[in-house]
């Protein structure tokens, strides 16, 4: 190390069999990491768990989470007593595609309980609330991999009760928590140097929807409802880069239950966003892992979005192709 | 926010305000579980009405009590008479210092100074040839290398003040943490490891120096002290109940301070908090009874009390009759840590808490009934952490109208 002046000079002066592995040795590693730590590991000493009763309706339990500056919550039964699932924004995607459908049942969105919107769901037959679970104790590992099967970018850890045998809901745990513990605890992420074009999965390039500045927001919520995705990037006409949609941002659009600003254009419903936005991540074909997970771990990202050097949008990494290259990459 | 606290507070506030919390960040310790034990004292000292009343008289006490108890037994029966009137002044005097201490703007000086430090041995049994450990108490700037032992562990003896401190490892230039210590994540997200330093980890250790000191110097005054005690306790000449009575209760308050230690030591996996274990107060002989006290079964004697202690309040200037009326929330409920949770705080996105008091598990908390919608929320330990659960629910929606819920 000593010869080399900066590390950049150290990565380039590496040859190609050796970043191949490295990058094979540094997978091995996190894999072995993620299997011997269990969600429970991730958890801090104490923390706090937002949990709402699901006769609440679904206007009031939006603004507990904007109160509360969340963005999702475990549901609990009374009824039951028991874990109904989790409340996501895509949940009041389909309440506004709905309303969208049926304008005319204004009165029954005004009084929908958050039990009402199963039938909501299956009315405008989409899928139900994200329900898969997995116990606080079974590995990272395993709880990596029920989320990218089931496709949801968070997991409630849930529990039994050891007297009265009832479910707990212990906590929630999302796929940026998991990568932001990775990125903190496993020192071999610096060891991922093979830039992202060489990547399966992560350098392919992908088909994106993206809108413009004066795409009204209805039309971009159809797009991340029918593509399910969690954001919808915003281009100028020449394809660069310049903003994103976020699912989380239309939270702040229905504030109060306002179903009724749906024709505004994406660039007048961003302005609803709240100060605190963290900003659109992106980065190029020539990045590594290395760097990405260092980014993840200094700042609370959701995706990637590749760009040219022109700042062309090119294709984006989320945190589902990043866990996914992770857990099954390099084989 | 939530019920019975001030809102401005921060995350500090959760700690005993003597206790200047030198990490900002680092989750408080154990806080008023000192105050609260404390309160035993009180009916000791009747007229010290003040709960900050000087803690260090209250280690004096115990100290001197129970390692000379057995020894002057015999004396204490005798002297008892010869001494009361001499023994009444002498209280009147310490009354007039309480006093004093009293119109005196309550002063962090009363409470162990914050700079006091618990030697605390961190240990390293995982292998490698050179280990250092770093943390919050050295602002993870410092390196501090421990020292190899015979049985290739290694071994640093740090002194730690009060607070939560939370490491990691350097072994042979790589951060890790020890399995065998307990660990967490913090609220940057880092797996680390952590000790707590309590408030009674604190007084042992102090408690422990003096006791040596005082053993040595101090024996005739301590004798004295301890049957200016008994005076105060009982102003009658009752020498075998006021005794056995003041040994219960100095007996109860050790061992529940060893209890709350012991609880909080064993967490479960073979996981415990270190102490300095050389020649802890457990080495000490107590006498143990069988009698109840008479003060809790012969209502004359009660009575008797009653009546001391009421005087003994007018005199101070007391209300009259306040130590009648309880407060009307025990006071290490009234800070909910909730009400300490920093929303806006990007860093904070795991929603951690600080450490809560364990008396304040499963107790429930609620806001105020707004929008038809009530939330209650309750701290439970999942293992070795906490979950402060916060549940929203609305009202129920029936066809009586809702009852008038009292406040």
């Amino acid at each position: 190390m000593a010869a080399v002046a900066t590390p950049n000079d150290y990565i380039l002066s590496l040859t190609r069999e050796q970043i191949e592995h490295d990058q094979k040795i540094g997978i091995k590693a996190i894999r072995l990491f993620l299997q011997s730590k269990t969600s429970y590991d991730v958890l801090p000493v104490s923390y706090r768990l937002i949990v709402l009763d699901t006769s609440l309706l679904v206007k009031k339990s939006l603004t507990i989470l904007l109160q509360n500056n969340i963005v999702s919550a475990p549901l609990w039964n009374n009824q039951t007593s028991r874990f109904a699932g989790l409340l996501t924004a895509s949940d009041f995607i389909n309440v506004i595609q709905y309303y969208f459908q049926f304008p005319e049942k204004f009165e029954f969105v005004e009084q929908l309980t958050l039990d009402g919107l199963r039938d909501v769901e299956r009315a405008i037959g989409c899928d139900q609330i994200e329900t898969a679970s997995i116990h606080p104790f079974k590995s990272l590992y395993e709880a990596c991999v029920k989320m990218l099967e089931s496709k949801a970018r968070r997991i409630p850890l849930i529990d039994e009760d050891e007297k009265t045998h009832r479910e707990i809901v212990v906590s929630v745990l999302t796929q940026y928590r998991i990568l932001k513990f990775v990125a903190l605890n496993c020192k071999e992420t610096k060891m991922l140097l093979k830039p992202i074009k060489d990547l399966k999965g992560l350098g392919t390039i992908k088909d994106i929807s993206t809108c413009t500045l004066q795409t009204p927001v209805i039309e971009v919520i159809h797009l991340l409802a029918h593509k399910s995705v969690s954001s919808v990037p915003i281009v100028d006409d020449q394809g660069k880069l310049i903003n994103v949609y976020e699912a989380v941002d239309i939270l702040a659009l229905v504030k109060g239950g306002m179903y009724t600003d749906l024709d505004l254009s994406v660039g007048d419903a961003l302005l609803r966003r709240p100060e605190d936005f963290e900003g659109v991540h992106t980065c190029t074909m020539n990045d590594r892992l290395s760097t990405i997970m260092d980014t993840i771990r200094k700042s609370r990202l959701h995706r990637l979005f590749i760009v040219d050097d022109e700042g062309k949008l090119v294709s984006v990494i989320t945190l589902s192709d990043i866990l996914n290259y992770i857990l099954f990459g390099e084989d | 926010m939530y019920s019975t606290a001030s809102s401005e507070t921060k995350d500090v506030s959760m700690v005993d305000v003597s206790k200047a919390d030198e990490e900002g960040n680092g989750a408080p310790a154990r806080r008023k579980s000192t105050l609260i034990l404390t309160d035993d004292i009180d009916l000791d000292q009747p007229n010290a009405d003040k709960q900050n009343n000087s803690n260090e008289d209250d280690r004096m006490n115990i100290d001197s009590s129970s390692a000379n108890l057995t020894q002057h037994n015999q004396q204490q029966q005798q002297q008892q008479q010869q001494q009361q009137s001499q023994e009444q002044q002498n209280q009147q005097q310490q009354q007039q210092q309480t006093r004093q201490e009293d119109q005196a703007p309550p002063q962090p000086a009363q409470q162990p100074d914050p700079n006091v430090t618990v030697p605390v041995d961190i240990q390293w049994v995982q292998g490698g040839e050179k280990v250092y450990v770093t943390g919050s108490f050295t602002g993870w700037r410092k390196m501090i290398g421990l020292v190899r032992q015979p049985d290739n562990s290694f071994l640093i003896t740090l002194g730690l003040p009060l607070g939560t401190h939370r490491f990691r490892f350097v072994v042979d230039n790589e951060l890790r943490f020890s399995d065998f210590l307990p660990t967490a994540t913090d609220q940057m997200g880092n797996f680390v490891n952590y000790i707590e330093i309590t408030q009674e980890n604190i007084e042992q250790h102090l408690a422990q120096l003096e006791e040596n000191e005082a053993k040595q110097q101090q024996q005739q005054q301590q004798q004295q002290q301890q049957q200016q005690q008994q005076q105060q306790q009982l102003q009658q000449p009752q020498p075998e109940e006021s005794r056995s009575r003041k040994s219960s209760l100095s007996r109860n308050r050790t061992d529940s301070m060893w209890g709350l230690i012991n609880d909080d030591d064993d967490m479960g996996n073979g996981y415990s908090r270190y102490h300095d274990e050389d020649g802890t107060p457990l080495n000490k002989e107590y006498q143990y009874i069988n009698d109840i006290p008479p003060i809790f079964t012969d209502p004359k004697v009660m009575e008797q009390y009653y009546v001391a202690i009421d005087k003994q309040s007018r005199s101070s200037n007391g209300q009259q009759q306040a130590w009648l009326h309880p407060p009307q929330l025990p006071p290490h409920l009234e800070n909910v840590i909730l009400n300490n949770f920093n929303n806006s705080s990007g860093e904070n996105n795991s929603g951690a808490l600080p450490i809560p008091n364990h008396v304040v598990l499963n107790h429930l908390a609620t806001t105020s009934i707004k929008h038809n919608t009530l939330a209650v929320a309750s701290i439970v330990r999942y293992k070795r952490k906490y979950v402060t659960q916060v549940l929203f629910s609305p009202l129920q929606q029936s066809l009586q109208p809702p009852e008038p819920r009292p406040q």
